[in-house]
């Protein structure tokens, strides 16, 4: 039931649902100058990550050797 | 297949590599906490025990990633969360008790 849901669901992308929980409107999430201290994910640490090795989107951590995205996703 | 709210057989958990979250406003969905964890780590399970009757949380949860060192990684940087204005009390799961003894 829920796996339409989570397919839209990337590290990287903040949903506007997660936003409303959160109290930010727009922008960077509070956990990306935290990351700036304290270092990226390990599960994630060979990907780009917008606000840290980019400047800030919503558009969801990228593969920072190649531009290529998810071939799952649609 | 997308499985992670489903239980994993009980040989596969991995106690040290799980976290166990609470403190949670109702407001709170499975998807939302879902959505905040994958930004740290890839999910193995996410559970939200709800009410028989009533199906909504109770106001905790468990989560378990695919490593500890993932685990630690969210811990840390999950501190001082506030969801709805509530802050986020999260800490690593404790092996559930039984009456296994090693005397």
């Amino acid at each position: 039931e829920y796996s339409n849901d989570l397919s839209s669901i990337r590290p990287g992308k903040v949903s506007s649902e997660l936003r409303k929980a959160l109290g930010i409107p727009e922008g960077a999430p509070p956990w990306i100058s935290i990351m700036k201290d304290i270092g990226k994910p390990p599960a994630y640490s060979s990907l780009a990550i917008p606000g840290l090795d980019t400047s800030y989107d919503n558009d969801g951590y990228r593969d920072s050797k190649s531009v290529n995205t998810s071939k799952l996703h649609e | 297949m997308s499985s992670v709210f489903r239980r994993p057989p009980d040989a596969e958990r991995n106690i040290d590599a799980s976290l166990y979250f609470g403190n949670l406003d109702p407001e709170v969905t499975e998807l939302i906490m879902y959505e905040l964890f994958i930004q740290f780590a890839p999910l193995r399970y996410l559970n939200m025990p709800k009410d028989r009757i009533l199906k909504t949380h109770q106001g905790y949860g468990f989560v378990e990633f695919r490593t500890v060192r993932d685990a630690d990684y969210a811990l840390d940087i999950l501190r001082g969360v506030r969801l709805y204005g509530k802050q986020l009390k999260i800490k690593k799961a404790e092996p559930p008790k039984s009456g296994t003894s090693s005397e």
